[in-house]
């Protein structure tokens, strides 16, 4: 385990919690437990992967580490400082150190702002300090590192492909030189040639810069390549937490091993030996979460007290694992 | 095989702004009976063009050239009502975002059984049984109850099934897929590639699977076309392509795709470059500016396709080996 | 270890290698950008009956200014030579005169004047109050929302032409008067069109990335909401236009409009259809003269919003 002096982010038993209004005339309101006891840390320089399917909280839980949705009850430590009572002002103070890239790069910027305006935006509230020919030397040299061409700065981001777009909102995030950047599936909605060249973008400004990152997605392929630690997300809450090389190699809750099973192999020979789908059920609506352990309606070793009591999550050898089942979950692959 | 579809020479074109884009062009596809044939294409590609032509469905500013041929019928100029019977009947499609192709303000019961009150004059009760049928094969439980159900009750995975269902309705020859899985989780894209793949060996129906996604193609593709920029750059079957490929776009795509099943490398490998855009298209070659292997002529002139071996063509000046000779090692 | 690296496909580097140059020939060329008002500048342009709207619509505005200044007469001085003359040449009465002698087309331009005014600058009052009604109440949200907008519904409900009767009555003709009278009763609409597309707006991701970047909230509306509302509100200020000019000719038609011997258009066409069976060029110079500037801004109404949002088609 890591020293407390070690970690840039800790997060500790977070919850953000949705009221949603009844339908109709109704007073009944229902309770969306977006995330639902959430702890994780990070170390500086380290890229921590967030990964489950969609609706499973890992975007809400992006926005309330950078205080853009209210946390309910937890903790959030990011240098030491607490997030979750700090007032706007303080708050800007940390804007310079965390950012967050966005997962739909068109969605993200501005369609009537000039490229060079998306990216002085940061700049202009967070560093009024700089003067205007400073801000737009640090543009020009930021459109260079992420691959733009300087003589980009004056066209507009509807004129850009998603995978140009996704540098834009990359050099926007990173050109206030934050210590942390939340990537909220950066690469989800590319094309496949585009992501890699995305992914490695990504690590070539980690190293040059140190960066930490939180690498969320929704499939293992495009974390594996970029986090050291893996979380894994189901309705809310912590499935499994590991090394990279543990999750891939040993993941020990049915539902990484579901998650790895899916992943499409561009092998025709070694597919078709897979025909069986490993994958069960459906998401349950995430405001009538199954009782005890969220994934017991689709585990295939769900027993009777997975839907009496709720699996916390323990450390066996190099993971830690919500499963009351863990133990016995390696020898007996779900795949296959 | 019997031959079922066969298309010559297709070009789509489209009246805009910019000028004549040309989404497609001279593009030759064979469907043999009960055939997967997998179209890999990047967006801005035309991807869903070629086909929505096949259907009969391109906008109004489209228009197609060239012969597609169903049954040796020709489908080109063939009148509205003509063509919307064969869609109902013979071809359906299904598409990305499930959401736009189903009327949020009826039930997925009247909108299945609409479809067949209408085009084959079924009883209600009997369209209803039909739909329960449907809807079963496609795995949804309880399916008599989720008739009386609107769209937006069901999740994203759910939705597309409705809508495979709704396709299935007819049992169609032929099934498009216009990139059913893209927007959907790993976890439920196993679980609709696995659908697909029943339907067929149910029901014989021949699917069209346009992605851009390589490890789907793997999954349920029996031959595969590699479009970029509405050229056809190579075709062959599934197990050439992934193992001869013979185009240097198809090994820049197969080598930028991150792989769970191998050990992880500490860089990924890319292609270089931005997808296409059709209205900007370079003379010559439509993948030459992002190609490793360019040369002075890629630039000048579209390559002919040519035929490697029998049922494998690739469209490149290239005459050396890919650089593949490290991956067995 | 299995590697698939075979030496020609270089790692993709910003900054360096043949791919940036390829790139550099290919879109060097258009260093500027076309921003989405001139993408719509250029579609309104290629809308033949947006443009010739604008073209007639300028000329009548040029004409309606110059015009009354250089003419002849003016409105309200008598030719008692001429009462009640269809259009002649003589004396220049080329829409003729009325029954007191006044020459109509200096009258009809007078009125266009203040037709057009009237449109413009209630249509400006109202889009003041209803943009930062609008605005405030959908980016605050929550009760502050809720309140404003029922008082939206209440004025909604209240009767405006008994409302605007009774302003006239208690506080004289005035022109002012009508413009914040007309004002007041159309800046509902915007209100609520406004307040619709804040909402929509503030949950747009580029917002959020704007907060995140550590924009205040003030500078979000500024920089974020009101660029992309412009839009929406430009085309409904082109038809708001037009209803303020017939409502201000239906407050003239009732006697409720600019005080004689000043007029307007809606005043003029009310006098002509008094003597329709006698002089009816009266009648039909001024209503085409209406009916043309309502056209006018309606077509270009139309051409904005198909050129503003062209998939909404």
């Amino acid at each position: 385990m890591m020293e407390q002096a070690d970690k840039l982010l800790e997060v500790t038993d977070l919850k953000v919690h949705f009221t949603l209004p009844g339908g109709g005339w109704s007073r009944n309101k229902q309770i969306l437990r977006a995330v639902d006891g959430v702890s994780f840390s990070v170390a500086p320089g380290d890229t921590l992967g967030i990964v489950g399917e969609s609706g499973c909280g890992k975007s809400t839980l992006a926005r309330a580490l950078l205080c853009l949705v209210p946390v309910t009850s937890g903790s959030i430590k990011f240098k030491g400082q607490e997030l979750t009572t700090l007032d706007d002002a303080a708050m800007r103070g940390i804007r310079r150190n965390a950012q967050i890239i966005f997962q739909d790069p068109l969605a993200s910027l501005d369609p009537r702002m000039t490229v060079g305006n998306i990216i002085t935006e940061p700049m202009r509230a967070l560093m009024p300090e700089l003067s205007r020919t400073q801000r737009h030397e640090r543009v020009l040299a930021m459109m260079q590192q992420v691959g733009l061409l300087p003589s980009h700065i004056n066209r507009y981001a509807h004129e850009f492909s998603g995978g140009q777009a996704q540098r834009i909102g990359i050099a926007r995030a990173l050109v206030v030189e934050p210590a942390l950047v939340v990537c909220d599936e950066p690469v989800s909605s590319l094309d496949v040639s585009i992501k890699s060249q995305v992914i490695n973008l990504l690590q070539n400004l980690q190293a040059e810069r140190g960066l930490t990152y939180l690498f969320i997605a929704h499939d293992l392929t495009s974390v594996r390549h970029i986090a050291q630690r893996v979380v894994v997300l189901y309705l809310g809450r912590v499935m499994e937490v590991a090394d990279r090389d543990t999750i891939y190699r040993q993941p020990r809750h049915p539902y990484t091993q579901m998650l790895i099973a899916a992943v499409p192999i561009p092998d025709p020979r070694v597919a078709r030996e897979h025909k069986v789908s490993a994958v069960r059920g459906e998401l349950p609506s995430p405001l009538k979460p199954p009782s005890g352990c969220a994934f017991r309606t689709r585990c295939p070793w769900a027993i009777e007290r997975c839907a009496m009591e709720r699996p916390e999550l323990r450390v066996i050898e190099n993971s830690q694992v919500a499963c009351h089942r863990a133990e016995e979950s390696l020898g007996s692959k779900l795949s296959g | 095989m019997a031959q079922l579809l066969e298309i010559r020479d297709l070009s789509v074109h489209f009246r805009t702004e910019d000028g004549l884009v040309h989404a497609v062009s001279h593009v030759d596809f064979d469907l043999g009976e009960g055939e997967v044939l997998g179209v890999v294409d990047e967006s801005g590609s035309g991807k869903s063009q070629t086909w929505l032509a096949v259907m009969g469905l391109l906008a109004q500013n489209g228009y197609a050239t060239g012969s597609v041929k169903l049954h040796g019928r020709e489908l080109l100029g063939l009148s509205p009502s003509q063509l919307s019977h064969m869609r109902g009947v013979q071809l359906a499609m299904i598409f990305q975002d499930p959401m736009t192709a189903l009327n949020p303000y009826l039930t997925i019961g009247r909108q299945m059984t609409e479809v067949l009150q209408w085009h084959q004059k079924m009883r209600r009760s009997d369209a209803e049984a039909r739909a329960i049928k449907a809807l079963e094969a496609v795995h949804i439980s309880d399916a008599g109850s989720r008739l009386k159900t609107y769209p937006h009750e069901f999740s994203g995975g759910m939705r597309q099934r409705v809508m495979i269902a709704m396709n299935m309705l007819a049992e169609p020859e032929i099934l498009i897929c216009d990139e059913p899985t893209t927007a959907l989780d790993v976890t439920v894209q196993a679980q609709i590639l696995a659908l697909l793949n029943e339907l067929r060996e149910r029901f014989g129906t021949a699917i069209v699977f346009i992605t851009h996604d390589l490890g789907v193609i793997a999954q349920i593709a029996e031959r595969v076309a590699v479009l970029y920029g509405g050229r056809m750059m190579e075709q062959a079957d599934v197990y050439t392509l992934f193992e001869d490929y013979r185009h240097p776009y198809t090994e820049g795509l197969l080598r930028s795709v991150p792989r769970m099943d191998e050990d992880r490398t500490e860089r990924l490998l890319t292609i270089p470059g931005n997808p296409p855009n059709l209205a900007m298209l370079p003379k010559g070659c439509p993948f030459s500016p992002r190609c490793a292997y360019v040369e002075a002529r890629c630039q000048q002139q579209m390559p002919e396709l040519e035929v490697i071996a029998p049922g494998h063509v690739r469209a490149c000046f290239h005459a050396g080996e890919l650089g593949r000779q490290e991956t067995g090692a | 270890m299995k590697t698939r690296y075979s030496g020609r496909w270089f790692n993709w580097y910003p900054g360096r290698g043949a791919v940036e140059k390829v790139q550099a020939l290919s879109e060097d060329e258009m260093i500027q950008g076309r921003s989405l008002w001139q993408d719509a500048w250029r579609r309104l342009r290629r809308n033949r009956a947006a443009l010739l709207s604008m073209i007639v619509l300028g000329v009548i505005a040029v004409a309606c200014i110059v015009i009354p200044w250089v003419w002849l007469y003016g409105y309200a001085q008598p030719n008692w030579d001429l009462l009640n003359h269809p259009p002649t040449w003589k004396g220049w009465h080329i829409f003729g005169t009325d029954a007191l002698g006044r020459d109509l087309f200096v009258r009809v331009m007078w009125g266009s004047r203040i037709s057009l005014m009237v449109g413009v600058v209630a249509t400006l009052v109202s889009l003041i109050i209803g943009v930062s009604w609008g605005a405030m109440a959908g980016y605050i949200g929550g009760w502050v929302d809720g309140m404003m907008m029922r008082f939206v519904d209440i004025l909604y409900s209240v009767p405006f032409i008994p409302f605007v009767i009774i302003l006239m009555v208690l506080f004289g003709r005035n022109i002012f008067l009508i413009f914040i009278a007309i004002g007041a009763v159309s800046w509902l609409g915007i209100a609520r069109i406004v307040r619709g597309q804040t909402l929509s707006l503030r949950k747009k991701e580029f917002v959020e990335a704007a907060r995140a970047s550590g924009l205040s909230s003030r500078a979000i509306v500024r920089h974020h909401i009101v660029p992309n509302l412009i839009g929406i509100v430009v085309v409904y200020v082109t038809l708001t236009i037009p209803s303020v000019i017939l409502f201000e000719a239906f407050l003239s038609f009732l006697g409720l409009g600019v005080q004689a011997p000043m007029t307007s258009l809606g005043g003029l066409v009310s006098d002509g259809a008094s003597v329709l069976q006698s002089s009816p060029y009266l009648l039909i110079i001024p209503a085409i003269f209406l009916g043309v500037i309502v056209y006018c801004f309606n077509f270009i109404g139309d051409g904005l919003r198909d050129a503003l949002d062209p998939k909404d088609r």
